[in-house]
Order: C-alpha cells, then sequence, then structure tokens
C-alpha cells in the first residue's frame, strides 16, 4: 500500500500529527483536501457561501474524529464521506422530499449526448447549484458519490421510490439547463 | 442515461476547486475555540472521576456512621427483649426491670394468702416485702397468668437446715408457661396450688384490681354526731 507523501510527511505522519492536536500537521491536512472537499462542498450547496460553511464545518468534524479513522479503507475516502454526511444534515432538516408522477420524470426530449462536451466543468458546476436542494443532493449522492436509492432513502430519511422520482427529476432538468446553456452559447458565438 | 451520468461524475470528480484565501484561519480559530472550551481531563491535576470519587466516598462514610450512631441509640433505649438460646430453642428475656416484677408479685401474693390463711408458718419470714413501686405491682398483676403454678421457695426451711445447696430462684417466664425451665429447683419450695383455691381466688381478686385503695365516704343516714356510748365507771 502505498503512502501519500504530502510537503515532506506521510500521511500516517499527518494523520498522527493531527491526533495529537497539532496545528502543523492540521494545515497540512487542510492543504491537501481542501481544493477536492471544496468542489465537493460546491455540488451540495447552492451558493460559494454556503460552500464555504460546509468546508468550515466538515474540516471541524474530521480534526476532533479523527482519532477514530481505524485506516479500513483510504483516508481520503473517509474525509469526504464526512463532508458529504455533513452536507446531507445541512440540507436534511430543510428540505422536504415529495415522490414525482412518472410523467414529470421522464427524460428530456431534446436532449443531446454531446453538449456536455462544449461546457466546462465549471459552468455544470454552476447548473447542478441551480438545481433545489432536494433534487441536487439525491443527484449528488446517486450520479457521483455512487449510493443506490435504498441508501439514499435511509441518509435523507425519505423512500426509495421518492428517491428514484427525486433523481429522474433532477436529470431533467439538468438536461434541459444543459440544451438552454449550449443553445445560449451557440446563439452568442454566431450572433 | 448512463452516459450522461457517467460524464457529469468524470466531470465533477476532477474539479477541483481552492477554498477563499483565510479559509484556514476561519477553521484553525474555531478549532481554538472549541479546544479551550473542552480541556482535557487527562492534562488536568485532579481528574473528575476522583472528585466524583471522592465525593462519594465521603457520603458513604457519613451515611454509614450515621447509621450506626442510630442503630446503637435505639438498641440502648429501645431493647425491650434480647434475643437468648436456651437448649436450641429461642427465648425472648424480658427486660431486667421486668424480669423483677413476678418475684414482687409471687410475695406479695403469698403475703395475702399468708394473712388470709392466717398461717404462723416459717414461709411467713419471707412475706414482708412490701411492694417498692406501685406501678410495678400494678404491671406485674396484668402479666401473671391466674392458671400458673406459683413456686414460692420456703426460704426458712432453707436457713434453718443449713443447706448448703444454693437458694434457686426460678427463672420465670412471664410471657409463655410453655418455656418454663425443666429444672427444678434445688431447694424445698412450697408450691402455691396447695393452698385451697378459694384463697387463690380471694387473693387474685384482690390484686387484679390493684390500685390504691378507694374510699368512699358516705355521709351517715343520721347527721346527728355521737360520741359513742360512754361507759362511766363506777
Amino acid at each position: 500500500m502505498s503512502s501519500i507523501v504530502f510537503q515532506g510527511n506521510t500521511e500516517e505522519q499527518i494523520r498522527e500529527g493531527c491526533v495529537k492536536g497539532d496545528v502543523k500537521y492540521q494545515q497540512m491536512l487542510y492543504n491537501m483536501f481542501s481544493s477536492k472537499m471544496f468542489s465537493v462542498c460546491l455540488r451540495y450547496a447552492n451558493d460559494y457561501n454556503s460552500a464555504q460553511d460546509l468546508l468550515q464545518e466538515g474540516f471541524v468534524k474530521v480534526f476532533r474524529n479523527i482519532d477514530r479513522f481505524r485506516g479500513d479503507g483510504s483516508f481520503e475516502g473517509w474525509v469526504r464521506r464526512i463532508f458529504v454526511n455533513t452536507a446531507i444534515e445541512h440540507y436534511r432538516k430543510q428540505v422536504k422530499l415529495y415522490a414525482i408522477h412518472d410523467s414529470e420524470a421522464r427524460g428530456y426530449e431534446y436532449y443531446e449526448e454531446n453538449a456536455l462536451e462544449t461546457l466546462k466543468q465549471q459552468d455544470i458546476l454552476k447548473i447542478i447549484q441551480k438545481l433545489s436542494d432536494g433534487y441536487r443532493t439525491v443527484f449528488n449522492l446517486y450520479v457521483i458519490e455512487g449510493f443506490s436509492h435504498k441508501e439514499i432513502g435511509e441518509l435523507m430519511g425519505i423512500s426509495e421510490g421518492t428517491s428514484k422520482s427525486q433523481l429522474a427529476r433532477a436529470r431533467y432538468l439538468l438536461q434541459k439547463m444543459i440544451t438552454e446553456s449550449v443553445d445560449f452559447k451557440h446563439q452568442s458565438q454566431n450572433g | 442515461m448512463k452516459n450522461f451520468d457517467r460524464r457529469i461524475e468524470q466531470m465533477m470528480n476532477e474539479n477541483e476547486v481552492s477554498p477563499p484565501f483565510g479559509m484556514w484561519n476561519r477553521i484553525a480559530a474555531e478549532i481554538e475555540v472549541k479546544a479551550t472550551a473542552i480541556p482535557p481531563s487527562v492534562n488536568s491535576p485532579l481528574p473528575q472521576r476522583r472528585v466524583y470519587a471522592f465525593i462519594a466516598g465521603a457520603l458513604l462514610i457519613s451515611s454509614s456512621l450515621l447509621t450506626a450512631y442510630l442503630v446503637n441509640n435505639i438498641s440502648s433505649e429501645e431493647k425491650t427483649a434480647t434475643l437468648d438460646k436456651v437448649s436450641g430453642v429461642e427465648i425472648y428475656k424480658s427486660k431486667p426491670v421486668l424480669s423483677e416484677i413476678p418475684t414482687i408479685v409471687f410475695r406479695e401474693e403469698t403475703k395475702n394468702i399468708l394473712r388470709r390463711n392466717k398461717s404462723k408458718s416459717a414461709s411467713a419470714l419471707i412475706t414482708e416485702n412490701p411492694i417498692a413501686n406501685p406501678i410495678q405491682a400494678s404491671v406485674s398483676t396484668l402479666i401473671i397468668p391466674t392458671h400458673a403454678e406459683i413456686m414460692i421457695p420456703n426460704q426458712n426451711i432453707a436457713e434453718s437446715n443449713n443447706n448448703s445447696e444454693t437458694y434457686f430462684f426460678p427463672a420465670i417466664d412471664v410471657n409463655s408457661s410453655s418455656s418454663k425451665p425443666d429444672d427444678k429447683p434445688t431447694a424445698s419450695i412450697v408450691k402455691s396450688s396447695k393452698i385451697d383455691s378459694k384463697t387463690i381466688d380471694d387473693n387474685e381478686r384482690e390484686i387484679s384490681s390493684y390500685e390504691p385503695p378507694r374510699i368512699k365516704f358516705r355521709p351517715k343516714k343520721h347527721r346527728t354526731f355521737s360520741y359513742g356510748k360512754i361507759i362511766h365507771r363506777k
């Protein structure tokens, strides 16, 4: 098992330093994962400021519970899971999700598969942020984090069917927004 | 749909956004605040567990001392009976004060009996024993069974014979007649059962209603006072 070396310290050394409460190692850990975790926070948050709050809350949880890491999986995966759980906790109380009829949950009819290629990552991220909290959370958990509908239902306190319908609706809205964005881009380039 | 999801996942995982400058200071400040708010118990000079243990120990000791004090006081004041074991049978002995009562009672009985019989036998020697405390007498009248055989020691005979055997007042259990001691006294004893039942009945009647004698002053029928009959000597 290869160990990640960051600024001359291995991951284990940084972890041990954080367990002891050494600020130097805590800052190293922050520098190691802050960009990746801030991207995760931006996906779950609806704006930039909320993403900052999630990042702060997530790192505080990591430093407080770092002694509980048993080394079963990767340390990055453990840290990522803490951030995802923090985001879910943050939005679970606010979001009330209801099942949607199948007619509303169909895919967008005019979606072009190549439309994604024309957009940058930042544009996709902004489109995802435009989704409502419930759609965005279910979409992130299913598509990016890889949770099943059953797991999502347990995490968010909803039924499996609600999770499926929310995902379909989120997908429909994303495709629609991406298509509109691509069309707008083409029109602005041509015009 | 699968291609759409896969492409979104790939783009999002590749995406890394640096947090704004000063974010670490915010996090470090919050960690410091939480660290000062919850002091580590390991480094403290007197851990909380020891404090709790000390308090619990003090409470335990004080409660045990209090219990012991109360138990001792109660036992010294309210010990009406002590448990004694005689040949495996549990008998409740009465208090020393109460144990004297039977002795007084049967002497009183004897006194009355002897008075009524007007016998000048040797047993009259022990009859002159006035009751010191009327309360004792009144208590004794309540506890003596009327049907019990009362053993009366014949002190005169014992003294006159110069008997070397020890004088024995038999222990009388006032609570139950079944717990009478089996051993008979060595000295010669006159049983009160020999006395005729009429005398005992009279005696019992007198004792059972023991109270200071009430004298009713009834007015005479004729109110004229007389000095009696004057006998003039010739």
